[in-house]
């Protein structure tokens, strides 16, 4: 029987041979005291391992895949101002409540599973293979549940976490409004207290607020418990973001979906234009501090989750390529044996790998550092949330363009029948667009990414990924190559030190590229260095990294602000 | 009177898509040569348990006959919802199915009220009868074989329809009975069985599995229980088959496929 | 050897002619000088005794009582109990079907005989009755035998043994035993409450062409294509158990461990994925042609020829090479 986890050999290989368990452990586990359910780091690491294949790799591969052409064909409709999800969907959510997944981040003591964001990466990818929508409700779920178990008072977390572990409760995030997408700062829905008037004021007597105006683009609006960026503080004293706060709302009869969005894919995943009339909502955390600094770490979260979303849309179809390929005969022969078309899946193979080493790289910095904060480790705090601000968009940004190249290619693989419905690969073409561009553009990340990369966020990463020692004489030359290219990096990088920033942006995805690849290519040899197939790949993704670092170098250097004017 | 159900859980060695030779020059089964997995049918069995229990409460205790092997249906069982498990000490390759069924109804026996027993009606490879018949035999109770749904359960009977060769038909026996449970469960979704429930599988992962000895049943010597001996095995000469491909684009491919095939025929 | 069983099967009416294979079986374990007794058990089934002693049997039994019009296991036992009773065998022969495989393992565990279901064949081997099956993926023959001098019961797959050209001249001894004697008190346990079961009207297995039709046939539509194709080519159309439960396509029409082994000179399997319970019914096909989307799926392991396409797209096709 297809299992997706054991099945993706790759995963499997960077789940059991390349994270690094015990540092990530280490910070989140005490082993064996109070609730944590290991001895040690070996056997909690055998515990994820066992989890990924069974219940996540068995559902994704044999309920849920099955159900995804369904699901997409029929979609989620409105009706009578209710979102109505197709039948599919809803035993899709029964499957993932039953299994006891949807609580996989959240604290043991809300009856949460409480594992590290790297398992959970590798869950999101595995059951995104399976029906990239469905990410939408188990994908988000962590990062939702983990702003309310960080920020929110207790009385709301032993509220909500608990039923949203089961998955009786699922999540929204509230950002986006009709004026306010990518610029969250321009947000006007205003909160304001049970007493009346526009400005913000708390209750005295009750210290309730309520939050009117329409939110858009609600990916599972219609979910039980929606966390909302609203103006809280008056315009005129605190403009911009500072002026906004964030909430919890409990989904009630005085928060209504207007309307469900039409849309190229992901049709298993309800997007809503959400109209507040006066609804009670919970402030989260401190007033004024909603854009900067929870919006801030809910779209951190967020961002790895729609990277291992893409990452699994690239396995999908991945695996709708090669099958294609090998059964596929023309000129007498399968066209796998073609080499163009051979060259094209050598690269989709490489690119698909090249996204998932830095995804989970990125994945257990992430584990480290909200482990360090756990643990109040103040150094390694500040060190690991300063890596993780600055790789989770590139991250992102990486995996989800990465992922529409490996689909458009494999698409390209299928020739005409891809452009048929019959074939999956057409659904996974009309899913992968979303990917970058929700929870922030391409676009975004590289703006939000470009500056801590010019400030030399990454630098102490970068410089002992060039001093790593491959005992490997192949390897070491490799690693030679990679480090001349990241010579070449530094230079430009130093270059744009001088340039303002209306130049650093313009010129951001060629200077995000050459990082991205540069550290890619690390991550490849390191892996090479534990399994002899990786050797080929890193090969090849190094014998074009030192052309391509080379062209991005020169139309960075090369660019002019005047030829962008219109 | 509630459901108390027994549910056979058999390792099986999986033989489909078999590379290579799977006995040796003394017609053995080549350790290595085969992976196993957890018998299909009586997955489908405990699939079918554990929804009694959802739909109307039951206490489902799965028996597993032999060591694990490689796959231990045991503990997945209980990571999907199963009450209790036990392991019964013996080698289910050498034992005939009327050994077998002895075993397992004494430990039937031993687990107490139990009022209906679940088994796939799948013949492992390494069977030559149907365990499902033996077992309802030692225990004296009524059975109905390939199942495909437990359309009702009452106090003292249930109603199970099974498929036969032109249809089926729903079958009613008395209760304690035996239902062995045939390829699907015949829904179009879900096909496949359920997957483990990861809280009860971090929280089972090192439950202890009891086992059950021979002797501990009353059977000290299973062995001597058996009727059916295998006298051999003989590797059978592959059944090669030429698989030309034909381009369903390609008008002259179908042509001289369907010339040859109807000058064949 | 002394005498050998035969418990021959007519269900629905039908006579199932496996129970001439077993009848020509039980003839080449007894020897010419040994009993063949065969054994008639459900309602108004008298009138196939003869058929069973012209292919054979020395002596029929028949138990034939209106209370028996579909099979339960406990009177079929007693029957079959009280048969062997009196007329003690060294080996029990049925068809393989959810009768035999039912009856036949239920008789061996009452009796503490020895059971072997499926078989491909049975012989004589140092004087004691054998039987075999081809197992792992048609890589092993195992072959079992009784402990000691038990008898053996064995079910036979469709094709274990010749069928035996009838002879009309052999008449054998009909007798028939009364139901309540056999039931000696005994009751039945189980009943049947409902059937849903069609009646046979088309014999699959004298077919030369098959065209079948499986799940991924996707509507009546699909199925009509199967039947044009089929029709086209002289055949008859076949089915799996998904495309029977769909109520696409008759009962009768069914290949497979429920349904017929066929051995046609050509079977072409479209939209059929091929689990092993459809393929146990066609393996032995002369030619097969799998037309399928899904370019793993395991019947293309047993085709000669493998068309990867949409059965949509490539009947037509073949349907215009045809007219």
């Amino acid at each position: 029987m297809a299992n997706f986890y054991t099945d993706n050999k790759d995963l499997a290989f960077i789940v059991e041979q390349t994270v690094d368990w015990p540092a990530i452990l280490a910070w989140k586990e005490t082993f064996g005291e109070g609730d944590c359910p290991w001895a040690d780091a070996d056997e909690a690491k055998a515990t994820f391992i066992e989890m990924l294949r069974d219940p996540v790799g068995e559902l994704a591969a044999n309920r849920i895949a099955p159900r995804a052409e369904e699901v997409d064909d029929i979609g989620c409709r409105f009706e009578n101002g209710d979102v109505v999800f197709p039948e599919a969907l809803r035993r899709n959510l029964k499957d993932l409540c039953d299994a006891q997944l949807m609580g996989m981040t959240i604290p043991r003591r809300y009856g949460g599973l409480q594992f590290p964001e790297t398992v959970y990466t590798a869950a999101i990818e595995i059951i995104s293979q399976a029906d990239a929508s469905l990410m939408n409700f188990f994908g988000l779920q962590g990062g939702i549940a983990e702003t309310i178990a960080q920020f929110a008072p207790d009385e709301l977390k032993e509220r909500y976490l608990p039923r949203m572990s089961t998955g009786e409760y699922t999540g929204a995030m509230a950002l986006t409004e009709p004026d306010a997408g990518s610029d969250l700062a321009a947000v006007q829905t205003r909160a304001k207290d049970a007493g009346g008037g526009l400005t913000a004021q708390q209750d005295p007597a009750t210290g309730l607020w309520t939050i009117s105006g329409t939110k858009r683009f609600i990916t599972n609006g219609c979910g039980d418990v929606i966390l909302v960026l609203a103006r809280s503080e008056d315009p005129e004293k605190k403009g911009g973001g500072r002026g906004l706060s964030f909430f919890l709302v409990e989904k009630n009869p005085r928060v209504r979906v207007r309307r469900i969005e039409h849309k190229l894919g992901i049709h298993g995943s309800p997007t809503c234009e959400l109209y507040f009339d006066e609804c009670p909502a919970y402030l989260i955390g401190a007033r004024g501090m909603g854009l900067a600094r929870y919006t801030a770490w809910l779209m951190l979260a967020a961002r790895l989750a729609i990277g291992a979303q893409a990452q699994g849309i690239i396995q999908a179809a991945l695996v709708e390529a090669e099958n294609y390929a090998r059964q596929r005969e023309q000129f007498g022969k399968p066209i796998r044996e073609l080499p163009q078309v051979a060259a094209m899946l050598a690269d989709l193979h490489m690119l698909a790998q090249a996204s998932r080493a830095v995804l989970y790289a990125v994945s257990e910095i992430v584990d480290l550092h909200q482990g360090a904060e756990a643990r109040g480790l103040r150094e390694e705090t500040r060190r690991y949330g300063r890596l993780a601000e600055a790789l989770t968009p590139i991250a992102k940004y990486y995996t989800t363009e990465v992922a529409n190249r490996i689909v458009y290619d494999a698409l390209q693989i299928h020739g005409g029948n891809g452009f048929m419905q019959e074939y999956p690969i057409e659904r996974l073409y009309r899913d992968v667009r979303i990917t970058n561009i929700y929870e922030g553009t391409s676009q975004i990340q590289i703006n939000w990414a470009i500056p801590r990369l010019v400030r030399g966020d990454l630098d102490d990463l970068t410089a002992a990924m060039a001093a790593h020692t491959l005992a490997d004489a192949d390897l070491a030359r490799l690693q030679e190559e990679v480090n001349r290219c990241h010579e070449i990096y530094r230079a430009v990088i130093g270059w744009l030190r001088e340039k303002d920033a209306p130049f650093r942006e313009m010129v951001g995805p060629q200077v995000i590229d050459m990082f991205v690849e540069i550290y890619a290519a690390w991550l490849l040899l390191r892996q090479a260095e534990r399994w002899e197939y990786k050797r080929r790949v890193a090969a090849r993704f190094i014998r074009r990294l030192g052309p391509r670092v080379a062209m991005n170098r020169d139309l960075v250097l090369n660019a002019r602000m005047e030829t962008i004017e219109p | 009177m509630a459901l108390t159900i027994a549910v056979v859980a058999r390792e099986v060695w999986d033989t489909r898509d078999l590379s290579g030779t799977v006995l040796d020059e003394n017609g053995r089964l080549r350790p290595g040569a085969l992976p196993t997995r957890y018998e299909p049918e009586d997955l489908n069995a405990l699939e079918a348990a554990l929804r009694l229990k959802d739909a109307q409460g039951a206490t489902v205790t799965v028996l597993s006959p032999g060591e694990v092997r490689q796959v231990d249906v045991a503990r997945e069982a209980l990571y999907r919802g199963a009450d209790g498990a036990v392991r019964i000490a013996a080698d289910p390759d050498e034992l005939d199915d009327a050994a077998l069924g002895a075993l397992l109804a004494a430990a039937i026996r031993k687990l107490g009220s139990v009022n209906l027993v679940l088994v796939g009606t799948a013949v492992p490879d390494t069977a030559g009868s149907l365990l499902a018949r033996h077992l309802a035999q030692a225990l004296g109770w009524p059975a109905i074989l390939w199942v495909d749904a437990i359309e009702e359960t009452a106090a003292d009977r249930v109603i199970a329809r099974r498929a036969i060769e032109m249809g089926y038909e729903s079958v009613e026996a008395p209760l304690p009975a035996l239902l062995a449970i045939g390829v699907a469960l015949l829904e179009d979704d879900p096909r496949a069985p359920r997957p483990a429930k990861a809280m009860l599988k971090l929280k089972l992962k090192k439950a202890e599995v009891p086992v059950w000895t021979p002797a501990e049943l009353g059977i000290p010597d299973p062995a001597a229980r058996c009727v059916t001996r295998r006298r051999r095995r003989e590797p059978v000469p592959p059944r090669v088959i030429e698989t030309r491909t034909v381009d369903p684009e390609n008008e002259a491919e179908l042509r001289a496929m369907l010339d040859s095939v109807r000058k064949g025929a | 050897m002394s005498r050998v069983l035969v418990i021959a099967e007519v269900a629905d009416g039908v006579f199932n002619d496996i129970s001439l294979q077993c009848l020509a079986a039980a003839r080449a374990l007894a020897g010419p000088e040994g009993e063949v007794e065969a054994m008639l058990v459900g309602a108004s089934v008298r009138p196939h005794a003869a058929r069973l002693a012209a292919g054979g049997a020395d002596y029929v039994t028949v138990v034939d009582d209106a209370r028996l019009a579909t099979y339960t296991t406990e009177p079929w036992l007693a029957a079959a109990r009280a048969q062997l009773a009196a007329a003690p065998a060294a080996a029990v022969l049925l068809p393989a079907t959810t009768i035999g495989n039912d009856l036949g393992p239920a008789l061996a565990a009452s009796l503490g005989a020895a059971s072997v279901v499926d078989a491909d064949g049975v012989a004589i081997e140092d004087g004691r009755p054998v039987a075999w099956r081809v197992g792992f993926d048609r890589k092993v023959r195992t072959t079992w035998a009784p402990e000691g001098d038990r008898p053996l019961v064995a079910t036979l797959r469709d094709g274990a043994a010749p069928m035996p050209g009838p002879d009309a001249a052999r008449a054998g001894t009909i007798r028939t035993l009364a139901l309540d004697e056999v039931l000696a008190g005994g009751g039945f346990l189980t009943k049947v409450v409902r059937r849903d079961v069609a009646a046979r009207t088309v014999n699959l297995r004298d077919a030369d062409v098959i065209v079948a039709a499986g799940a991924g046939v996707g509507s009546p539509e699909g199925v009509d294509l199967v039947r044009r194709l089929a029709a086209a080519l002289g055949g008859e159309v076949g089915a799996t158990r998904a495309v029977v439960d769909a109520g696409w396509l008759s009962a009768d029409r069914q290949i497979g461990q429920t349904g017929a082994t066929v051995r046609p000179d050509l079977y072409i399997a479209c939209g059929i994925s091929g689990a092993i319970q459809h393929r146990v019914g066609m393996l032995d096909s002369r030619t097969v042609i799998a037309i399928n989307t899904d370019p793993n799926a395991p019947i293309f392991r047993s085709a000669h020829y493998r068309i990867v396409g949409d059965l949509k797209a490539v009947i037509p096709k073949l349907l215009k090479l045809l007219s």
